[in-house]
């Protein structure tokens, strides 16, 4: 790869002019958020608080064996589905928790656990065989959250505010964010630019982008989402401002759902949706992610894979494609950084624990989290070479430890041609055996 | 419409070669100065923006095997992020 090396002087110059313009931006596009999420999530809020009487069919979530309370953005629903039942399984002995699973917007959730507002309604569980289930939180008892997951930073759902010194967040996985068309559309890329017209202008008379003229067809989530967050700040506008013409969605699941239904009505061509690559990547017979020309991106638009069809993410690992984030655990600390949960020791235990398996800092062998990230269409940090330390802001080089390439490609299906191995005796000069593949450090 | 090529070859050696050609050697003695490169549709494009290193990693040279799209814009106006209505 060519690159361009600049001395000090020249760094020093751009990286003051950068911090300079990043902060305004930022300070402008928070502020602006701060508003907007006050103003937005006000109704949704008051949904999630609104008690809502038991199903019959569902049972007591507080019945579950060893319940973890977990309001979490929906991107996280396919991983969920993959590692959750893993851990309801008794097999997992000391370690078996049944994983209560309320999918909501990513501020949404921040919400619900900074505020500690009493849990109501149904959730999700999954048996240890896979099945998805439905409990219901008994009407008049205030079960509080026990941790929350979303993919923006705790400072961008407060507006710029420092988030409460109990509050802990621990950085995960990548997700990949996109543009998604049904698969009858002929579209195949989009522009920043042009993006940014149709969720500012949202199909206004002059200001309109071919074939997507028509917001009823340009499905969105809401100002809580972290993929509107994350896509308003890579095609400049916020995505607390895009226009309200544009039809919106609670749930990504709800997304996917309405483009998919486009595809045989004869309006595929004027759909647009916004999704996660989870998501996209388990409905391929019915939509396809379109490539994207970021701004300043002077030569095409290119997907987040190398190709339409290829699982590799190479674009998004190496920092042509910018539409990405981390997930992130959000957890409740004491002074000394213990977890705490308001539903006891036991259950703080068990959070830590759930963190712990799902951040890598223990593992078990029943439970491969880098593969169920990966098999999500997800991207484990080993395998990024880029970076980012603010929502939405520059992407900058990055070189992880102890690096998981080989093992990412080979899990995709592609081959990486690295050497297979059984220890570091296997592989050649400073390449280490990781997951059974020489890697390069 | 879209058309739908790999331009590796064309339109982004054309780009890299101004984009490195402005951006000078490391004896500091040039600075960057982007801002009369354009892109296949006539626009002016900055491969720099706010960000050195990210306009850098965005315009780095893509493996043969990459798939690029050279889209003819649908929107009015020239291309962003400055003085984007």
């Amino acid at each position: 790869m060519t690159t361009h090396k600049f001395d000090a002087k020249e760094r020093a110059r751009w990286r003051g002019a950068c911090l300079v313009v990043t902060g305004i931006a930022a300070l402008l596009l928070l502020g602006v958020w701060a508003t907007a999420d006050a103003r937005t999530l006000a109704p949704a809020n008051a949904r999630a608080r609104t008690p809502v009487a038991a199903h019959a069919a569902n049972v007591d979530c507080t019945t579950l064996t060893n319940p973890v309370y977990f309001p979490a953005t929906t991107l996280l629903e396919t991983l969920l589905s993959k590692v959750a039942p893993v851990l309801a399984d008794p097999a997992r002995g000391a370690d078996q928790m049944t994983i209560v699973y309320f999918p909501l917007s990513s501020c949404l959730t921040y919400d619900i656990h900074k505020d500690q507002t009493d849990l109501t309604g149904t959730a999700t569980y999954y048996l240890p065989d896979g099945t998805q289930m439905s409990c219901d939180m008994p009407v008049g008892t205030s079960i509080k959250s026990d941790l929350s997951a979303m993919d923006v930073g705790g400072v961008t759902c407060l507006g710029g505010q420092t988030p409460p010194a109990d509050l802990k967040e621990y950085p995960s996985h990548v997700e990949t964010l996109g543009f998604v068309v049904p698969r009858n559309s002929s579209q195949t890329a989009i522009t920043a630019t042009e993006a940014y017209y149709i969720l500012k202008f949202g199909g206004e008379s002059g200001r309109q982008v071919e074939p997507w003229t028509d917001p009823q067809f340009v499905m969105v989530r809401n100002p809580g989402s972290s993929t509107q967050l994350t896509i308003g700040a890579n095609t400049g506008i916020p995505g607390t401002m895009w226009n309200s013409n544009l039809h919106g969605h609670q749930g990504s699941g709800d997304v996917r759902d309405d483009v998919i239904a486009q595809n045989t009505t004869g309006n595929a061509e004027k759909v647009l949706g916004i999704l996660n690559s989870s998501k996209w990547e388990a409905a391929t017979n019915d939509m396809k992610v379109l490539a994207f020309q970021p701004f300043n991106n002077c030569f095409g638009a290119v997907f987040p894979d190398s190709t339409a069809t290829s699982r590799d993410k190479r674009n998004v690992r190496d920092g042509h494609y910018p539409i990405w984030t981390n997930l992130r655990y959000i957890v409740r600390v004491d002074g000394s950084d213990n977890v705490v949960t308001a539903n006891g020791a036991t259950a703080a235990t068990r959070v830590q624990r759930f963190i712990d398996l799902m951040t890598g800092v223990a593992s078990i062998p029943a439970l491969n989290v880098s593969q169920f990230v990966i098999d999500t269409g997800n991207i484990p940090t080993c395998a990024m070479h880029v970076q980012r330390e603010i929502d939405g802001g520059t992407v900058t080089s990055f070189s992880h430890p102890a690096p998981c390439d080989c093992y990412f490609l080979e899990q995709n299906g592609v081959s990486s041609g690295c050497t297979t191995c059984t220890d570091d005796a296997s592989c050649s000069g400073a390449e280490k055996c990781r997951n059974n593949y020489c890697e390069p450090r | 419409m879209t058309i739908k090529r790999i331009v590796k070859n064309t339109v982004l050696a054309a780009s890299l070669t101004l984009l490195f050609a402005t951006c000078g050697d490391d004896d500091g003695q040039s600075t960057i100065d982007a801002s009369n490169i354009v892109d296949a549709n006539g626009f002016v494009c900055d491969p720099v923006g706010a960000n050195a290193e990210m306009g850098m990693l965005l315009n780095a040279p893509v493996d043969s095997d990459v798939e690029v799209i050279v889209k003819t814009p649908q929107h009015p106006g020239n291309p962003g992020p400055n003085n984007l209505p």
